[in-house]
C-alpha cells in the first residue's frame, strides 16, 4: 500500500506494479498528482509541471496492477511485515464513481461555491468539484459543509442534471480492511503558514502571495488563465520581489530551524518564468540569506537567471513589510551597509516545508517515529526506512527535497518494498488484457482529429475552434473534435468512443510533445481495438502556440498546416507488429562503490543474479576516504558491513580489477566483455540491464599552494588525517577551510553540493579534539541545506567562524617567512565589515570540487548514454527520470550521475535497482514497431547502413550479399534509411512516401 | 589588514556575559534591515557590530559610536530569526566600551543630558509642523522645569560628578 498519491507515492506505485505487484494507492484529497499538479514550470528544464505529470496520473489510473483509492484515510495498521491489514476509511464523495463520466455538468450547474484549496484561495471552486481540470479520478465529490441540499435540505440541482445518475445523497464513510505485505508513506508536506508573520502582511495585504499561490497565478490552468496580474487591481505588475526562507532557517517565530532546500532553486523558477509570462517588462529581485542551488544543473540556473534575465539577487532578509496606498509594498532592505527602500508590485513569500497536519497521529498509530521536526525518522545509511519494518517512506515525508529526489526516493521505497515481497511477486498481478486487434486493411483512411486546448497554453494562442473547423473539411477526416486537457483520463474514454462512434481507423493529435504523450495516446487507441501505430502526432504547442506567442493568426495558421500534413501522411500509414524480447533475468552493475553494491545487493535480494564489475583491486570507491557524515554516523563501518553482505550473497558475482572493454545487444538482452586484469582473462557477460555507478574522483587543485606546501590539505585529506589521528591536525590552533574550490567558477559552473556539509562536519570533529582550535571557514553562500542546517548551526554556537568571500576577490594562500619562521598566511576581504583580514594558518583545507571519474567518458562511448556539459552521466528526464538512461535497459546511480552525500547515493542507487527491477521482473517485453526495412531487391550490397546504425542492429547477409534489419535492435531512428544510396533502405510508416504526402499537403 | 588569529577570540564573553546566542548570527541582515537608526550617519549596522564582537575586533568595537544611537526600539529582537538579541548585544557593548575606558564619555550621554534622549530635534520638528503638530514634540523638551530636575538627578550620578565640564545644563 501507498500512502499518498503526489509525485512520489505515483512513482512508487507504479514502479511496484511494474515490477509485478499489485498496489493500493491511497490519497486523502479527491484526486491524485499532489503538489506537482499545482506547479506551473518545474526547475531546472521549465518543463510544464501538468504535462510531465498528467501521463503518470493516467498511467496510474489506467495500470492494471493499481488500484487508486481516493478521499481515503489510513485509520490503523494491524499485523507485521509481509502480511499488514490495513483499515482505511473511505470518505463519502456522494458521487458513485462507477457511473461518473466526469462531464462536468454537476459543477456547471452547482450554485455553492466557496475559495478552491487547489486554487489556493485565489479561485473558487463549486460545493460539488473535481479539484483540478485533470485530475485522476475525474469524479467530483460533494463538500457537505457548503452544499445547500445538506445545509438546508433542498437544491439537488447535480442530481437533477447529471445524465449518468451518478449523484448519491445518501453515501457514507466506508471502513475498508485491505490486506497488504508493505506500507510506503508518502503523505507529502503542507506549506509553511505564512500569516504567522505578521510583518509580512500575508492575509492582509492583497498583493502579498505564497510561492504556492504564485504558481497558481502563473498557470494557463490557474485563477488568472496564466495572465500575469497582481490580486489587488488585476494590473500586470512591473516589479516583483521574493523574500526567502519564510518559515525555514528561523529558530524564532516559525521555530523551525531546518532549511526547506527547495525554496531558493522555486524562487529563481517563478523570477524567470515571470518574466517569460508578463505582458510588460518586469523587474524581479530575490532577497536572500545564502542561495542554495545545490542540485543538479542548479547553479548554471541560477547564473543563468542572474546573469541573462537579469534576476536581481540581494542577499538581505527583509524584516517588514509595508503597504502604500496603491497596493504596492515597501520592502526596507540592507545592500553594501546602506539602508534601501524600494516599491514591488507584487511580494512573493518563499514559503518553507512542513510536516503534513495530521501525520502525527498516523505516525503514532502506525508506530513510526518523527524526528525533531515532526517529518519521518529515517534509518542510519537507509534513507527510506522507517523505524517500522515493513513501513518505508519517499518524498518529503522523510525531509524536504525536490521532484527528481522525491522520485528517486520512492522508486528506493519501492525497491525495498520488492525486496520484503519478492518471494511473493507476480502472486496478486494481472495481465493487461486488449481487445483483437481490428483488421483495417482494405477499409479507406476514416481519420479521427483530436485538438488540444491545453488549457490556454496552445488554446489561448491558437485558435482552436478555427482548426477544428478547417480540419473536418480536410479529405478523409470523419470526425474533428476539441478537447481543454487531451491528455486527460476523461478525454481518454471520449477517444475511445468516438473510435467506435465513427469506426475510425486512424487518430491524429494535435497537442503538445509526442515525446511524454505519444505512448498514451498510442495505448488509448490500442484499447480500442486499432493497432497503435495507426496513430500521429502533431505537436501544436511546442510548435505553433508556445514559440509564435505574439502573433496568434499565423500560429493558427501554422497549425492547420502542420494538421493537414499529420492528416495526409495517416492516410498511407499501416499498422505494424512489434517484436517480442526474452528478458535476460541478470543484472550487470559498473562500479563497486557504495552506490553500486547497494544496486547489486538489492537485486540480488530481490532474487536477480548480478555481475558487479570494479576497476580497483578493492570495493569502496571513493568511500573508502570517507569516515564521517555530518550526522557522525561512521562510514567505514558501515562500508565494511556493505561489503561483507555483498560479498556473502551468492547471486552476486564480483569481477575486481576488471575493465569492460565492450558492451552491446539491447533491452533485456545485453552482451558485456570484461577482461579481469590480474588474470588477462576475458569474458562475456549476458544480462538484461546495466546499472552505471561508475563514481566520481576529488578535484585536486593547483591554488592556494596545493601540493606545495605540507599544511595544505583537500577536505577529504583533512578528514583522513582527523580519523588518523594525526598530531599536527589535532594540535592545531588555526584552521582555515576554503569553500567552492573548483565549484561554481567559470571551469565547473556548477555547485559540488557536498562540501558545505562536509566543512561543517569536519570542523565539529576539530572542535571537538580541540574546543580551543580557532576554525574559520572562508564560504561563498552555505548550502547545509535540509536537515544539515542544524550543524552549522551548531558549529556557530560552538564558535566556528563563518567569513564570506566574493568570488571576485578570493583569498589568497601565501607562505611567508618571518623572524626565521614559516608561516602559511591567508587573507580574505570581508565585504560585510568592508575589512581586509589575515590568518596565519596551521592547516589549511580546501574544499574541492567532486569531479566525473576520469572512465566517465570511455563508459559513455561504450554503452552509448551521454554525458552532460560537465561529464556526469545524464538521465532521460532530469526530474521525472532521473536513475533511467535514454537507452532503454540501462540506469544511472551515485556520484557519476553528480555530487550527492552518502545516503542520497544510497536513495539512487536503490532507485535504479527498482527501475532495472522493472524490466528483470518479466520474461517478455516488446520492441519497436516503427523499425528500419530494407528492400532486398533494391540493396546493392554497399553496406554503408551497417555503418551509420548506432544501434548495430544491421547484418550483411554474405549469402544474399544484401543487408538485414534486425527487428529486436532497431530504433527506428532513421539513420540507414537516409544514408541509403538505392532507396532500398526505409522506416515503416515513415517512407518516402509519407513524406512526400506531408511535403505535399503542405506546399 | 587585521590578523585575526591575533583578534580577541573571548571579546564574545567579556562583552555578552558569556550568553552564546551571538554566536547563532548567520548575517542575514534582517536587524539592520528593520533599524531605524540604519539611516543615520555614519549608520548602526548591528549586524556588523555583533559581527565584530564574534571575530573578537576589539580596537576597531570600541572606535564605534553607532551602538549610542540605538533608539532602544527593539524591532531587531522582534525579528531576528536567531535569537541572537541584536538590542541587547547593542547594549551590552555600550556597557563593555564605558567600562573598557572609564575616560570614555560617549557624545550620547552628553545628549542626554541636553534633551533627555539621543534623537536630534530639528528633522522631527520639521516633519511635525508639516503634517499640523506642534513643533516640540511631547517629551521633557517641552517642559523645561522637568528638564531641570531631570538634569539634577543626573548630576548626582558619578559619570557627570566626574566630568562636569562635559554636562553644561
Amino acid at each position: 500500500m501507498v500512502v499518498g498519491g503526489g509525485i512520489a507515492g505515483i512513482q512508487a506505485s507504479l514502479d511496484l506494479a511494474e515490477s509485478g505487484y499489485k498496489v493500493y494507492l491511497v490519497e486523502r484529497s479527491p484526486a491524485i498528482g499532489g503538489t506537482m499538479a499545482q506547479l506551473d514550470k518545474t526547475f531546472p528544464t521549465n518543463d510544464c509541471s501538468m504535462c510531465i505529470l498528467s501521463p503518470k496520473l493516467v498511467e496510474c489510473a489506467r495500470h492494471r496492477n493499481i488500484e487508486v483509492i481516493t478521499y481515503a484515510n489510513v485509520q490503523d495498521v494491524n499485523g507485521e511485515p509481509g502480511n499488514f491489514t490495513v483499515s482505511v476509511k473511505k470518505r463519502a464523495r456522494y458521487v458513485n464513481e462507477e457511473l461518473c463520466t466526469g462531464c462536468g455538468v454537476c459543477q456547471e450547474k452547482c450554485p455553492s461555491k466557496a475559495p478552491s484549496e487547489f486554487e489556493q484561495g485565489l479561485g473558487l471552486r463549486k460545493a460539488i468539484y473535481v479539484p483540478y481540470a485533470q485530475a485522476v479520478p475525474n469524479v467530483p465529490v460533494i463538500d457537505r459543509d457548503i452544499c445547500i441540499y445538506f445545509q438546508k435540505g433542498k437544491c439537488r440541482a447535480c442530481e437533477m442534471f447529471c445524465k449518468a445518475k451518478a449523484i448519491d445523497f445518501t453515501q457514507t464513510d466506508q471502513i475498508v480492511e485491505i490486506k497488504v505485505g508493505a506500507i510506503i508513506l508518502c503523505p507529502g508536506f503542507d506549506e509553511f503558514d505564512a500569516s504567522i508573520f505578521t510583518n509580512y502582511g500575508y492575509g492582509i495585504f492583497p498583493n502579498v502571495l505564497t510561492s504556492i499561490q504564485f504558481e497558481r497565478l502563473l498557470s494557463a490552468s490557474g485563477p488568472f488563465q496564466g495572465q500575469l496580474i497582481r490580486p489587488s487591481d488585476k494590473k500586470p505588475p512591473q516589479k516583483i520581489a521574493w523574500i526567502q526562507c519564510v518559515g525555514s532557517r528561523d529558530t524564532h517565530i516559525a521555530a523551525n530551524s531546518y532549511c526547506s532546500s527547495v525554496c531558493c532553486t522555486y524562487a529563481i523558477k517563478e523570477a524567470m518564468v515571470a518574466k517569460e509570462h508578463s505582458s510588460i517588462p518586469l523587474e524581479t529581485a530575490i532577497f536572500y540569506i545564502d542561495i542554495r542551488t545545490h542540485g543538479k544543473g542548479f547553479e548554471r540556473y541560477y547564473e543563468r537567471a542572474e546573469k541573462e534575465q537579469g534576476v536581481r539577487f540581494i542577499r538581505s532578509r527583509i524584516h517588514s513589510v509595508y503597504q502604500d496606498s496603491e497596493g504596492d509594498l515597501i520592502l526596507r532592505y540592507v545592500d553594501e551597509n546602506k539602508i534601501k527602500e524600494e516599491k514591488f508590485c507584487l511580494l512573493v513569500l518563499s514559503v518553507g516545508l512542513r510536516p503534513p497536519a495530521l501525520t502525527e497521529e498516523l505516525a503514532k498509530k502506525l508506530g513510526v517515529e518523527l524526528n525533531q521536526y515532526g517529518f519521518c525518522q529515517a534509518g542510519d545509511f537507509a534513507p527510506v526506512t522507517t523505524s517500522k519494518p515493513g513501513i518505508f517512506t519517499a518524498g518529503v515525508f522523510s525531509g524536504p527535497k525536490d521532484i527528481p529526489e522525491s522520485v528517486m526516493g520512492a522508486s528506493a521505497a519501492a525497491s525495498e518494498a520488492a525486496q520484503l515481497l519478492a518471494s511473493s511477486r507476480h502472486s496478486l498481478t494481472a495481465e493487461k488484457q486488449y481487445p483483437p486487434e481490428r483488421d483495417v486493411s482494405g477499409e479507406e483512411p476514416r481519420i479521427g482529429v483530436f485538438i488540444c486546448h491545453c488549457g490556454t497554453n496552445i488554446g489561448g494562442v491558437v485558435d482552436v475552434p478555427n482548426v477544428r473547423e478547417y480540419v473536418s473539411s480536410l479529405p478523409s477526416v470523419v470526425f474533428a473534435d476539441e478537447n481543454l486537457f487531451t491528455c486527460s483520463q476523461d478525454t481518454q474514454q471520449r477517444i475511445k468512443e468516438k473510435i467506435e462512434e465513427y469506426n475510425l481507423n486512424r487518430v491524429v493529435i494535435a497537442a503538445a510533445s509526442p515525446l511524454t504523450h505519444e505512448s498514451l495516446f498510442q495505448e488509448t487507441i490500442r484499447e480500442a481495438g486499432l493497432n497503435k501505430y495507426l496513430f500521429e502526432m502533431v505537436n501544436i504547442r511546442n510548435q505553433c502556440s508556445w514559440v509564435h506567442t505574439h502573433e496568434p493568426d499565423k500560429a493558427t495558421e501554422k497549425a492547420k498546416d502542420l494538421v493537414r500534413m499529420a492528416v495526409a501522411k495517416a492516410r498511407l500509414i499501416k499498422p505494424l507488429r512489434q517484436m517480442p524480447l526474452e528478458i535476460n533475468h541478470a543484472a550487470l552493475v559498473v562500479g563497486g562503490g557504495i552506490a553500486g553494491m547497494t544496486s547489486a545487493l538489492n537485486l540480488a535480494e530481490q532474487g536477480f543474479e548480478v555481475h558487479l564489475v570494479e576497476r580497483a583491486s578493492q570495493l569502496g570507491g571513493i568511500a573508502n576516504r570517507i569516515y564521517h557524515t555530518i550526522e557522525g554516523l561512521d562510514v567505514q563501518a558501515f562500508l565494511k558491513d556493505l561489503i561483507n553482505k555483498v560479498a556473502q550473497q551468492p547471486l552476486i558475482h564480483i569481477y575486481k580489477e576488471t575493465d569492460i572493454l565492450e558492451f552491446s545487444g539491447y533491452v533485456g538482452n545485453f552482451k558485456t566483455g570484461i577482461m579481469v586484469r590480474p588474470e588477462g582473462e576475458t569474458r562475456e557477460i549476458n544480462h538484461g540491464v546495466a546499472i552505471i555507478a561508475s563514481g566520481g574522483d576529488v578535484f585536486k587543485p593547483k591554488e592556494y599552494l596545493y601540493g606545495q606546501h605540507p599544511s595544505v590539505f583537500t577536505m577529504l585529506e583533512l578528514e583522513g588525517e582527523i580519523a588518523k589521528g594525526n598530531p599536527q591536525v589535532g594540535a592545531a590552533q588555526n584552521i582555515v577551510m576554503i569553500q567552492c574550490v573548483g565549484s561554481r567558477d567559470e571551469e565547473r559552473p556548477y555547485c559540488s553540493r557536498t562540501c558545505c556539509s562536509k566543512a561543517v562536519g569536519c570542523a565539529l570533529k576539530l572542535k571537538e579534539l580541540n574546543p580551543e582550535a580557532n576554525i574559520y571557514v572562508l564560504y561563498r553562500d552555505i548550502r547545509t541545506y535540509g536537515f544539515k542546517e542544524q550543524y552549522y548551526q551548531e558549529a556557530r554556537a560552538k564558535g566556528v567562524l563563518f567569513i564570506p568571500y566574493d568570488i571576485t576577490e578570493k583569498p589568497k594562500v601565501e607562505a611567508v617567512t618571518e623572524d626565521g619562521k614559516e608561516i602559511l598566511r591567508v587573507n580574505v576581504s570581508d565585504p560585510i565589515l568592508g575589512m581586509d583580514f589575515s590568518i596565519d594558518a596551521d592547516v589549511l583545507a580546501l574544499a574541492t570540487a567532486t569531479v566525473p571519474s576520469p572512465g566517465s567518458e570511455e563508459l559513455s562511448r561504450l554503452f552509448k548514454v551521454p554525458l552532460n556539459e560537465d561529464g556526469f552521466f545524464l538521465e532521460a528526464h532530469v526530474k521525472l527520470r532521473p536513475v533511467d538512461f535514454s537507452t532503454e535497459g540501462v540506469f544511472v546511480c551515485g556520484l557519476a550521475h553528480s555530487p550527492k552525500l552518502i545516503e542520497e547515493s544510497i536513495t539512487q542507487a536503490k532507485a535504479a535497482a527498482s527501475r532495472a527491477a522493472t524490466i528483470l521482473a518479466k520474461d517478455v517485453i516488446y520492441g519497436q514497431g516503427a523499425i528500419a526495412s530494407i528492400d532486398k531487391e533494391a540493396c546493392s550490397g554497399c553496406q554503408i547502413c551497417i555503418g551509420v546504425c548506432p544501434y548495430s542492429a544491421i547484418i550483411f547477409n554474405e549469402e544474399d550479399q544484401v543487408a538485414e534489419v534486425q527487428e529486436l535492435l532497431c530504433k527506428g531512428c532513421g539513420n540507414c534509411a537516409a544514408a541509403c544510396p538505392s532507396g532500398a533502405c526505409s522506416i515503416k510508416n515513415l517512407a518516402n512516401e509519407h513524406i512526400l504526402a506531408e511535403i505535399e499537403a503542405l506546399v | 589588514m587585521i590578523d585575526l588569529a591575533k583578534a580577541n577570540k573571548n571579546l564574545w564573553k567579556e562583552i555578552t556575559e558569556e550568553s552564546g546566542d551571538i554566536r547563532n548570527c548567520f548575517n542575514c541582515g534582517t536587524c539592520v534591515s528593520g533599524c531605524p537608526a540604519a539611516e543615520a550617519d555614519p549608520p548602526l549596522l548591528i549586524r556588523n557590530l555583533a559581527r565584530m564582537v564574534l571575530l573578537g575586533l576589539e580596537d576597531e568595537l570600541l572606535e564605534e559610536g553607532t551602538p549610542w544611537i540605538c533608539v532602544t526600539c527593539s524591532q531587531c529582537e522582534e525579528m531576528c530569526p536567531m535569537k541572537v538579541h541584536p538590542f541587547e548585544v547593542c547594549l551590552a557593548i555600550r556597557r563593555w566600551q564605558s567600562q573598557k575606558d572609564e575616560t570614555y564619555i560617549p557624545p550620547a550621554v552628553t545628549e542626554i543630558f541636553q534633551r533627555g534622549h539621543t534623537q536630534p530635534l530639528e528633522k522631527v520638528q520639521e516633519l511635525r509642523k508639516s503634517v499640523g503638530l506642534e513643533e516640540t514634540p511631547p517629551t521633557i523638551v517641552k517642559f523645561p522645569e522637568l528638564l531641570k530636575k531631570f538634569q539634577a538627578m543626573l548630576r548626582e550620578t558619578e559619570l557627570v560628578k566626574n566630568n562636569d565640564f562635559m554636562f553644561r545644563g
